[in-house]
Parts: C-alpha cells; structure tokens; sequence
C-alpha cells in the first residue's frame, strides 16, 4: 500500500506492506536510521519515536496506522540547536548512543506535557527506554538541564510546522483490498466483521506484534480499529461507568471520572509497560487478548465489570467473568467484538485495590497480582471480592478466603487467618512458595488499608 | 600538573552530538546494496549428532542464493574469542559441525534475496538427528560416564593450562605457595562457605550485525559490530583462507559491547557468503539470537577456605573454583586464570596460597568475555567470605580490608603465577588508594551510623555492606597498540588509532592525551578509529587496555610528532632545538622572545623549505599491568514479608589513576555499578530440562530500568600511575565486580542471612529467610 503521512514536518510517502511496522518503513524505506531497534518488542524503547504528539514504539506500531499522521523522529529535531540534544551532550549522557535517540525522545514527549518534571516522573517517563552503558544518572542530569533552560514550554510554542498530508493518505495496492481493512466507522467495521471473520483487528498492536515474534502465525486479513471513535471515550451512565474497548491506558490513567469512582484501576494503568506502552496498549485488547499476565482482568472482576459485545446482529452484556473459555480464549462470536466495558459505580465506602509484583519494578508483566473490592458494614465485612492473576490461564477468585471474612470483623487475628487462607488458595506452577506467601500478603495489606 | 589544558577536563565526547542527532553510524545504519540476508538454523538440541542434513528443498526456494552446512564450509577449527594471537583459548569450533552441543548452537545458514526469504528457506531444511545424553550439571562433568561434549580432534594452544577434552576440561589452572596445610593447622578457626554467580547476558542495546560487501579492488569490505577488528581480520582470514591483505574490517559506532563483541561470532559467516556468490551479504541478528546463540558470562561455583587467628591474620586461603564454559571455550582459560589471577593479589599477606580451578564444558549457552572477566566471580564470594570472617571476629570488615590490603610498593606471589595467556611475571603495586576509597565511600554511606544497626520498620529490614575489587589495565606484554599521527597545516593533527571505541569515549580520551602532549586543545585533533586499512593495528577494546596501553601509544607517538615540530621550528628560527620550548600551539624561543605559531611551522614544512609530512607512528606495549582500585558500599532494604531487596545507596569510590575526563571516567563506573546491580538482584537465565533457554527476550530477562535505580554515587579518588599515561590506569570494568557482594553482606547486615547463590532474587531471599527462621 501506499501510505501518506507528515513526517517531521514534511509530508512523504511511503510503500508498506500490511503487517509492516513503522519502524522498518522508517529505516528501510525512507532512511530515517536514527530510530534504533534494540529487541522489537516493546521493552527498549530505542524505537521510540513520537506519533501525533505521543511517544510510542515504533517496533509496535503498523504503518498502515500512521496514515494521515504526524510522526517525529530524532532526524526531526534541531541537533546542535535543540536545547535536549545539547544537553545530553554537555552532560556526558551519550556513551555508546545507541539508547540515545529513543531516550531524548522520550525526554521531549515528557517535557512537552511537563516542563519541570521531578527526579521521579523523570524516571517513570524513561522506564521504557533501557541503556547498558551509562546507569541513567547523567541522562536524568541532562532532562534537568533542559527543564531548566525552558525547553519544554518552547517546543509546547513551537507546534503547527506540520505538513496537512494532501491527498489521500491511503492507497491499497493489489490484493490488499480484500485483505485490509480500514473502517470509517464501527458500523462499517461490523459489517466487515460479518463478512470476513477471520479478520483480525488491529488495535494498539502491543500484544499483536509480541505475539507474531512469538510465532502466531500471520493473519490473512487485517482491520484497522485503532481510530474508531465510538471505541474510545469514557462516560457515565446509568449507574455505571462506561469505558470504550479502544481507551489507552494513558487515557484511562489520566481520566478524572476513573481517578474518582476507580482509583485502583488508574493505578493500574499507570503500571501497564512504560508510557509508550500505555499510550498505544487498549484495556478492550487487555482484556480480550486474555494474556495470564494480563492486568486488567482480575480488577475487572472483582469490580463486577461487565462486558459489551457488539456484532451486525446486535448487542449483548456478559459479565467480564465469563468472558473466558480457556487460556487466552475468550466466547466472543466471530463476528462480535469487544465494544466497551461497564463497571457498576461502588459506593463511597467501598475500597478497591490493585498490586502486583515482578522483580522489577517497573515494566513487568506480573508474575503476580491481586485485586481486591470490599464494602465494610458498620465494623464487620460486608461485600468482599478478591481475586489473584498471572498464576492460572484466568484469574481466579480467592472464594475461600472472601467466605471467611464474610461478616468478620477486621481485627489483626483475622486478617492474618485470611493472609493464610489466601496463600493458600493459588496454585501457582512456577516460583510456588515466593508466590503463595506474598498472595497472601498482599491481601493482608489490602485489609489492613481497607481497615483505616 | 594544574596547568593541563586538556587532561581532567570534561571534554565533550567527541561523536556525543552526532550519536544524540540519530546520524548513521551504526553497522546496521549503512545501506548495502541489493544484498544477501543470512539466517541460521540454531540446534532445537542440547547435544545431537546430526545423522542426515536435507537442504534441497530450501537451495530450490526462489530467492535463495546458498545454503552452508558443515558439507560445504572449511573443516577448520578456530576459537570465536577476539583474542591477540595465538589466543589463548582451546581451538574448538568449526564453522559448523556434524555435531551440536547447545540449544542454539548452528547448523546451516540460508542467504537469500530477502530476510523473509532467508527465514523461510531455514524452515525447509531438514535435519535428522541422533540425540546424545546432555550434560548441564558442571559436578557431573568431570566424571566417569559423563557425556563428551568434545571428542574429536580439537587442540589447544594454552601454555598455562591444561586442556582435557575428553574428561570435558576446558582448562585447569592450579597453583600454591606456601604450605596450606600447615597453616590451617595454626589457625585458631576455619571459615568455609561455596559461592555461586551465574550466566548473565551482556544485553549491549545494540544486537550483533555484520554486513559484508566489497572495494573497487574486489577485496572484502567487513563493516561489523566488533570490539576487535584487527583480530576479526585475522581469524577471519585464517579460517576462509582469504588473504589477509584482501580483508578490511570497519567498526563503525558499536551500541554497546561489555565484552560481547570480543567475539568473532558472526563475520566468518557473513564473509563466506559475500566471497562465494560474490555479493554483498549481512545479518542482523535479533534479541532472542543475542541471548540463546551470543556469548555469556561464565557460571562459577567458588569454594572458599581460610584458616584464620584470633588476631585476624589469615593465615591459610584454599580457593576451588569450577567454571561453566558452556558448549566451547572462548576465553575460558583467562577468564578462569582471572578468577584467581586478578582477585587473590589484594590480599597480598597470605602465606599460604592454593588455588586450584577447572573450567568444564556443558551443553549450555557459550560463555565468553564479559566486563569484570572473572574477577567478578571470583570478588563475589571472597567478599561475603572477609565479611564473615570479620563479623566473626567482631572487628569492621572496612578496617580489615584496609590493613591487609596490597599497597603502593608490595607485590603478590599470585603475579608470578598466572597471567592471562602467558605465564605470569613479578609485579610491584605502583598506585593504590583503596584505603581512601573505603574511608571516602564509608563516609558517605554512613558507614559508622548504620552498620549493624538492625533498623527495621514493620516488614522492612535496612542494612549497609561493603565490597572491595580490582582489575588491570591491559594485559602485560601481549596487549599493543599503534598510533599514527600526522600534521595538517592549520595546526590540526590527524589522529589514527587501531583502539576500538565501543561508547566508552576513548576516542575522546586519546584526543585528549594527543592534544595534551602536543599542546593543542583536544578540539584540534580529529580522530579516527578502528579500520584495518586506516588506521594502525590494536588489541581492540578489552582487558580494560585502551586508556592505558592505546594511551601510551598515543602518548609516545605525540611526543615523537612535537620533537619534528620543534626541529622544523629550529630550522625557521636558526636557533638550537634546546632552546626551544613547546607553548600552547606554538614553539617559542625564550632567549630572544620569539616564537612561531604550529600553523606557521606547518607551513614551513609543507611549502616552504625541505619539505615533508610531519608525522609519526609508535606502538606501546607494557611490561605490568597497574591495578585500578574500587569500593563499593551498598545500603539496601530487605522485605522480610516478600524477600523483595531494594538497594537504596550505592557509593563507589575509584581510583583509577590520575583522572584524564572526569564525567566519562563516573560515566564509566555508574554503568559498571548498575550492571553489576542488575546482574545480581534480577538478572537470569533460566532453562528447561532439555538446555533450552526459556526467557530470552527483555519481557522475562529483567534488567533494571530508571526505575528500580538506587542511588548511584560515584566519587574518584585520584592517584597517579607511574606507568599510565598522565598518571592513569582503567576505569571501564573494575566497578562492575563489587555492587553484587556489597549487596549480599548488606542484606546479612540487614536480616543475617548469607546469600551464596545469585541472582538474589526475591525467590531466592524469601526462601533463605524461611530456611534461617527470620520473616
Ligand atoms: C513492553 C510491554 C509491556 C506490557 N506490560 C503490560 C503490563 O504490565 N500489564 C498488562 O496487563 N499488559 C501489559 N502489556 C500488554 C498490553 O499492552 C496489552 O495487553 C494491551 O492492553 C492490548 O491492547 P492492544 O490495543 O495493544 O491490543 P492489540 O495488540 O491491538 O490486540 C490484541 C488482540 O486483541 C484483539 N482485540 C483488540 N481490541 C479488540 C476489541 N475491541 N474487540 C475484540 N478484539 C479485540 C485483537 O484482535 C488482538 O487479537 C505489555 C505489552 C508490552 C509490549
Ligand atoms: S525495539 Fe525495543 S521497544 Fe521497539
Ligand atoms: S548509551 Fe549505550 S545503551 Fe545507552
């Protein structure tokens, strides 16, 4: 296909095949070599360049979205005059520079939306790009440099170089017609979904390219579902919270409705991957893609979410607990999809909560994770939901665990009985023991704070 | 030593802004045209025989240009390791074999018109294979019935050690002084405890690529991803049968190489292709490549024994260490020579001395170069051993180690027993400030305040720990280095260097030492780095050699070029030379008060009179190899509930020698110092039962991001080497060897548990806390 597309600043265009990734339309087709791959896979970050004002990884991101876009590399910015790139040169932040572009990159999407960062969004802002060489701290140095001197309100003045693309930004070419799929609307992509379900959708593509790497074998029919606006959004309505299947994490970390009613599932979002992560990854793809380690689930169970499924032939509401019927298999007709996910607003004295553990602290897919929902009466436990991931195909509810404390009061007895009784409820395969203790731990924790 | 304008000065490294820009300057950054693309075929196997090998399916795909097995690649055997020839590691490999030895090692490369292509045509070849029991277990290797990984006709070439293929010895290294025996007998205790470290990747950001193609003569143009061109160029041409004269080998920009790219892995490979089908050919190699078929850092079993008196004398130290080579032995004789060679001189007053180490094969990923080289095996355990022993004693492991550690002006009877390659030779001290390293990093960790403490708040147990290591600074008389520079008549000067530079900034550091001896700021020489037709030959990057051995080169050669400026000058001034001073980019006659700009002399000596090129070359090698210092003291918090280590502090103070760019040289130690702390908190390779390795991607190999970072100190405590030039010694590896003991005698002092395993993951810490009874 031939794809049209302003590329720092200018308008260009380029051929790509349907699975082609921005990365290699960059560098091979166009000769922008700045952008580097370093795993292709989401969790270097030395492929990061910023699209429509959002850093992503171009290793996940396919071409055939950037149609009509707005793509900045590290060709794109000043050099000698850029007050980042400069930076990172006076402070001895470039070693063997191959993290480099990716990371002043990254430095710019976080100073563009935060001109005086602290030490520690700093440091949130990079955990997606990885460096060997030099142990962070002259980079943190340089992003300080360049706080300092301005530089982030200067680029937030300087928007509006780009190019508007002038024609059409998208020709098929060949067999693509009937092997890809670019929707205008949700009604026209249902009306594909009817006719070709084997399709496979496209969304923010952070388990789809992964999974190709790991050797899904390559989908005959594509569809573009990334742009769809009756995907995206979050409303409430009815009682319930009503969050579009195409929602970001960026976009539900930062919404003030979730950050309300369910402050655990913002704090979610900020843990999926790093920001160029959560600026592509959907939670309807989170939730469908059915990874084990997949975040989202064990929340949304416990939360009693439920989700809306959409196909030509209509509607229909399953709660999100019955949405698997196996590992990584969900019920979802082939010609439905996920149109969005309803959570029931809690009531004020609910408590919720979300943890997970990884070895490291960032940019984990857990090894672990609980979530919890609990309504207190009066002193005794009223509602309680618990629920434990990534250590069975689905998550699973902590039944056990949630009948002891049905009625009880919090006191230090019962909670320790139910940390136990939760470390015993998982079976997790691998790292058993580690496992088993800190499930219980973390629900131990969860009481304790749903207790004060 | 103030009035330098260039030495300790914070020169901006002189490609940063390029690198910063995106420029193309990686290998993978320069376009070939219309090349071949080469994949391989990796075993599925820990150890096989391969019965049968079926290619035609795959030769008749269209877009594929060759198929290479062992049927048509030359049966010679080489060693992948970069080393200076004859290399000191067991020539053990063919190009491909009829046998694999590893889940990863190669059977057959495809080069086609495309990757797809080339990948593809891979999956039609087919193999038959004959499995043979594997051995993974480095106890079992050396006994009888045990699985012979190696049973051909594989030699050696190692004049210090011993080489047993068919007992699965890579090498043995073996040496006493003193009488052990006796003085365990004179001890008043003996402490004994085995420690692990494990195989860790060196995860350069940048995988390995090597693109081959050709020059107008037709000779072979290899622009790779190397740390040893000049060695690439040999071993490449000693196993093709290509003349040496018809290779170039380029490194361009490397991103990143920690000793991974000390390895002729790829270009032998690469070359064939290009000079069979006589067209350009590459590979880029991915992640999961890097990881399962790239080179690793050996796995060490130590086990440590010191007989010690009341008064703290040890008096008796037994070290066995076993090393895991994995499937061959690249660097398996110096690595483990290391573990010995470059750990048992810092305590320089035990008088009796056995050191026994064996280096065995397993069907496992290849270990390999890897910063530390050895040192970091053996430093781990040697200090949670002096920890131990001084909590025994119930003195402060920082007084211990600064009383009995080798000083300015002492020698160890180590030197004289191993060396890398060769034989050793003697060797005195002539710079150490370690003891003000571990008051200076003692200081700033609150060394005093918070030892053994024990403060706890709820779960969370804090404790502070403490590490000393060192290294060398290139490898005595095998390791050379050339420079050549010459004059432009703008009084800039051309500088070629064969030094390797991987991101460290050594080309910066050596214009820095070029300008300083000449006298010019460091922006007046543009250098030039690494190509086997430019530039004059070096070891390459390894052995923590280029500041000190490329330096002294460097230096010399400087030194030689201001002598012919100041000769023309006393031409031009009809003065004698000895009159004659060298001022900043001017020669000057102080008698008379004249003086003579470089621009001026250069000119002169192009146009004007007797005319030539002023320039000059010289080569350095070294007679010793001065000793960089560090400590390391760490403060870590311990989650009893979890097992969760959060390192909060880490201080490292260096001694590197006089400190020629201070930001690169902290530069240097914050990278070693945080991959030494990844590598011991989350770092790990883990395997199936069949050898395979199952994390091989960034999602279940961790490495510490922004993140996780504790806080990183880095303080240099500068001494000055006599040797070095302008008084430096290495700074690139030696830091990288303490973070992961300091780590573990924090978390002992934190919650009393000894970590003998790494990594220390929270897994492992959670069980030893279950075992000790402590969460
Ligand atoms: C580096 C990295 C780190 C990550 N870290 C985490 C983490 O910490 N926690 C975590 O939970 N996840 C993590 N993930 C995975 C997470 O990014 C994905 O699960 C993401 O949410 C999937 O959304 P997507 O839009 O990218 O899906 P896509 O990759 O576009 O699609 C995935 C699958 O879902 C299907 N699909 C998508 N949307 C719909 C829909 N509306 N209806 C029907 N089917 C649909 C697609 O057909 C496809 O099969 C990480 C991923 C990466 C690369
Ligand atoms: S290449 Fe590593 S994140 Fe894209
Ligand atoms: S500078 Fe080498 S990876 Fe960051």
């Amino acid at each position: 296909m031939k794809l049209r597309f302003t590329l720092n600043g200018q308008e260009v265009t380029a051929e790509a095949s349907p699975l082609d990734r921005l990365l290699d339309v960059l560098r091979e087709q166009l000769g922008y070599v700045g952008t580097k791959e370093g795993c292709g896979e989401g969790e270097c970050g030395a492929c990061s360049v910023i699209l429509n004002g959002k850093l992503v990884n171009s290793c996940l991101v396919p071409a055939l979205q950037v149609r009509g876009g707005d793509v900045l590399t590290i060709e794109g910015l000043d050099g000698e005059e850029d007050a980042l790139q400069k930076a990172f040169v006076e402070e001895g932040a470039v070693q063997c520079g191959f993290c480099i572009p990716g990371m002043v990159l990254a430095a710019r999407a976080l100073l563009s939306a935060n001109p005086n960062p602290t030490r520690e969004e700093i440091k949130w802002a990079l955990a997606g790009n990885l460096c060997r060489c030099t142990g962070y701290e002259r980079i943190f140095r340089a992003v300080d440099k360049a706080a300092a001197e301005g530089y982030g309100r200067k680029i937030a003045a300087e928007k509006g170089r780009r190019d508007n693309v002038s024609e059409e930004s998208v020709k098929l070419q060949g067999s693509e017609p009937s092997r890809v799929f670019l929707p205008g609307d949700l009604e026209e992509a249902l009306e594909i979904l009817a006719r070709y379900p084997d399709v496979t959708l496209l969304s923010g593509c952070t388990d789809f390219y992964p999974d190709l790497k790991k050797g899904k074998p390559e989908p005959e029919r594509v569809m573009d579902i990334w742009n769809l606006k009756e995907l995206k959004g979050i409303k409430l309505e009815d009682g319930y919270m009503e969050i579009g299947s195409g929602t970001t994490f960026s976009e539900v970390a930062s919404s003030d409705l979730v950050k309300k009613h369910f402050p655990a599932l913002a704090y979610l979002s900020t843990l999926i991957g790093a920001v160029a992560i959560q600026n592509r990854a959907t939670i309807g793809g989170n939730l469908v893609n059915g990874s084990a380690a997949a975040d989202s689930p064990p929340l949304l169970f416990v939360l009693g979410a439920i989700a809306v499924l959409q196909s030509k032939r209509g509607v229909r509401e399953i709660p999100v607990t019955e949405l698997y019927s196996g590992y990584r298999k969900t019920v979802l007709m082939p010609d439905e999809l996920l149109k969005s996910v309803k959570i029931p607003l809690p009531s004020v004295k609910s408590r919720q909560f979300f943890y997970k553990r990884g070895s490291r602290l960032a940019l984990t897919i857990s090894r672990l994770s609980v979530a919890g929902f609990i309504e207190l009466d009066g002193e005794a436990v009223g509602d309680i939901r618990l629920a434990a991931g990534s250590m069975s195909p689905v998550p699973i509810f902590l039944t056990e665990t949630e009948k002891y404390l049905r009625g009880k009061k919090l006191t230090e007895e019962v909670i320790d009985e139910a940390r136990l009784i939760a470390s015993e409820e998982v079976s997790p395969r691998t790292s058993k023991d580690y496992r088993k203790r800190v499930t219980g731990r973390l629900v131990s924790r969860f009481l304790k704070e749903a207790r004060s | 030593m103030t009035d330098y304008i260039n030495i300790g000065k914070n020169k901006e490294k002189v490609d940063a802004l390029a690198l910063a820009a995106g420029e193309p300057l990686f290998a993978d950054d320069f376009a070939l045209k219309d090349p071949l693309h080469i994949a391989f075929l990796y075993s599925p196997h820990a150890h096989a025989k391969i019965k049968s090998i079926d290619t035609v399916e795959a030769e008749s795909m269209p877009g594929v240009a060759l198929v290479l097995t062992y049927k048509n690649t030359p049966r010679v055997l080489y060693t992948s390791a970069g080393q200076s020839h004859p290399e000191p590691s067991p020539y053990d490999m063919y190009m491909f074999d009829e046998k694999v030895r590893f889940v990863g090692d190669r059977v057959a490369l495809v080069a086609a018109e495309s990757e797809e292509i080339a990948k593809e045509a891979v999956k039609k070849i087919k193999v038959e294979y004959e499995m043979l029991p594997a051995l993974f277990d480095i106890e079992e290797a050396e006994k009888d019935g045990a699985p012979v990984l190696h049973d051909g006709e594989e030699h050696v070439m190692i004049p210090s050690a011993i080489y047993r293929p068919e007992k699965n010895l890579a090498a043995r290294i073996a040496f006493l002084y003193g009488d052990s025996q006796k003085g365990f007998e004179e001890a008043d205790f003996v402490q004994e405890a085995t420690y692990y470290t494990h195989i860790a990747s060196h995860c350069a950001l940048e995988t390995h690529v090597t693109k081959a193609t050709f020059d107008h003569y037709g000779r072979l143009v290899l622009i790779t991803s190397t740390q040893v061109p000049f060695h690439a160029r040999r071993i490449v041409s000693n196993i093709l049968g290509i003349p040496l004269g018809k290779i170039r080998v380029i490194k361009p920009r490397i991103g990143g190489g920690f000793g991974s790219k000390q390895e002729v892995l790829l270009e032998p490979y690469v070359a064939l292709v290009a000079w069979r089908t006589k067209r350009p050919a590459q590979i880029v190699t991915s992640r999961e490549e890097y990881f399962v078929s790239g080179r690793t850092r050996h796995a060490m079993r130590s086990r440590i024994k010191m007989g010690v008196k009341n008064d703290g004398t040890i008096v008796a130290m037994e070290i066995d260490d076993l090393m895991n080579a994995g499937a061959y032995g690249p660097h398996g004789p110096t690595v483990l020579a290391n573990t010995g060679a470059k750990v048992l001189p810092l305590f320089n007053k035990i008088e009796n001395v056995s050191f026994y180490a064996d280096c065995v094969y397993t069907n496992l990923p290849v270990g390999g170069a890897y910063r530390g080289y050895g040192a970091t095996q053996g430093f781990f355990g040697l200090n949670q051993h002096i920890d131990h022993i001084t909590r025994l004693l119930g003195i402060d492991m920082a007084e211990f180690v600064k009383k009995w550690h080798i000083k300015t002006g002492e020698t160890s009877e180590v030197f004289k027993a191993i060396g890398e390659g060769k034989t050793g030779h003697e060797q005195v001290v002539t710079s150490c400030k370690l003891s003000e390293c571990i008051d200076e990093a003692a200081r700033v960790i609150g060394w005093k305040e918070k030892r053994g403490a024990k403060r706890k708040e709820g779960d969370k147990c804090y404790g502070v720990g403490m590490a000393v290591a060192t290294q060398g600074s290139g490898i005595p008389l095998i390791d050379m280095g050339g420079a050549h520079i010459k004059m432009n008549e703008d009084g800039s000067f051309n500088l070629y260097v064969g030094a390797t530079d991987i991101g460290t900034g050594s080309d910066t550091v050596l214009a820095q030492i070029a300008a300083e001896t000449l006298k010019v700021p460091s922006e007046k020489i543009i250098v030039l780095s690494s190509d086997t037709d430019l530039t004059p030959y070096d070891v390459g990057a390894y052995a923590s050699s280029t500041t000190y051995v490329s330096g002294n080169a460097v230096k010399r050669c400087a030194q030689k070029v201001a002598e012919r400026i100041m000769e023309v000058a006393s031409e031009m001034l009809e003065c004698p030379r000895e009159e004659l001073t060298l001022g900043v980019e001017e020669v000057s006659h102080v008698k008379s008060g004249r003086s003579l700009s470089f621009k001026d002399v250069a000119y002169y000596a192009f146009y004007a009179k007797n005319q030539f090129q002023i320039e000059e070359s010289a080569s350095f090698v070294s007679p010793v190899s001065p000793f960089p210092f560090c400590a390391t003291f760490a403060e870590v918090e311990v989650d009893i509930k979890t097992g969760i280590v959060r390192p909060l502090k880490v201080v490292t103070a260096m001694d590197c020698g006089n400190v020629l760019n201070p930001k690169l040289a902290e530069g240097q130690v914050e990278g070693a110092v945080l991959n030494g702390v990844s590598f011991s908190l989350c770092e790990e390779y883990l395997f199936d039962e069949k050898g395979k390795m199952k994390n091989p991607s960034f999602w279940d190999y961790k490495v510490y991001k922004t993140t996780d970072l504790p806080e990183i100190v880095t303080i240099l405590v500068p001494s000055f080497e006599e040797y070095g030039p302008y008084g430096a010694k290495s700074v690139g590896e030696v830091a990288i060897n303490t973070p992961g003991p300091a780590i573990a005698n924090a978390i002992y002092d934190a919650v009393g548990i000894r970590m003998y395993d790494l990594p220390m993951t929270p897994e492992r810490v959670l069980k030893a806390i279950k075992e000790k009874g402590v969460g």
